[in-house]
């Protein structure tokens, strides 16, 4: 069984915050809500790196450990999910999460800050594939098309993969053996361990 | 002293005749069991069916030409 995965290449990554405003674009996202951002590390100092992140998809997803109301679920191919129905907008899984990935509408006080949002892996959520219900509530559902999702496949220099974790492993091998240097697979062991 | 005995009596019973009452199938709370709606496309076989799709595309989309 495929386990679906992201991966940025910290080399390649050249900032243009394209899989942002893609996954905006195509998502219908609201002003104030990124599910994807792009990190600058050693901002303007020698050996400065951007790193697109999102919702990583983790093995033992920490969000789901602390959900009061047990609104997410893990696809078989280890997408994580969630019920914008049951959510109550807590923010447990924000403080949880150690990419940040979780997003609410409303920067207000506990309850009114409304539901969660994060990224899908354009893979809708628990309502009828194609339906308005999950196109407004979670945005196009790609997978169930056989497409991945839509912030990697348009990435330029194709810094940001996504997909089977053993085809996205198997390419950064490749292009970490053919260029040298050390495999930088940021956020892997935090989102994956020991399956990373 | 009758009356206060049959009182006690009554109410004995009232709180048997209650206790009965309510519903059957009460809802334990399972934690960490997801409580949302069923997402068909998150069984084994959806899963293993968009397998094969998505692995051709990973494959055409991010090898370097």
């Amino acid at each position: 069984m495929a386990r679906m995965k992201f991966l940025c290449d910290a080399e390649r990554c050249i900032e243009c915050q394209a899989c942002v405003t893609a996954c905006k674009n195509e998502h219908e996202v609201p002003w104030g809500v990124n599910r994807r951002r792009v990190i600058v590390m050693n901002d303007g100092r020698p050996g400065e790196k951007s790193v697109s992140v999102a919702c990583m998809h983790c093995t033992d997803a920490p969000c789901a450990a602390v959900c009061p109301v047990d609104c997410f679920y893990t696809t078989a191919d280890g997408i994580v999910l969630h019920d914008k129905d049951l959510c109550i907008g807590c923010g447990y899984c924000f403080y949880a999460c150690p990419f940040g990935a979780p997003q609410y509408p409303q920067q207000t006080a506990f309850g009114v800050r409304g539901k969660m949002d994060k990224c899908t892996f354009c893979a809708g959520g628990p309502e009828e594939a194609h339906s308005r219900a999950e196109l407004t509530k979670y945005g196009t559902n790609r997978v169930e098309e056989g497409k991945l999702p839509l912030c990697a496949e348009m990435c330029s220099t194709k810094a940001l993969l996504a997909g089977d974790g053993d085809i996205v492993a198997d390419i950064f091998r490749k292009r970490v053996m053919t260029r040298g240097g050390r495999p930088q697979t940021w956020g892997w062991q935090a989102a994956y361990g020991q399956d990373a | 002293m009758p009356i206060k005995s049959s009182v006690a009596l009554a109410s004995v019973l009232g709180m048997f005749l209650l206790s009965g009452c309510g519903a059957p199938d009460v809802t334990m709370y399972e934690p960490g069991v997801y409580k949302g709606k069923q997402d068909a496309a998150a069984s084994e076989e959806a899963a293993a069916a968009r397998e094969g799709p998505l692995r051709e595309r990973a494959q055409t989309s991010f090898t370097d030409r």
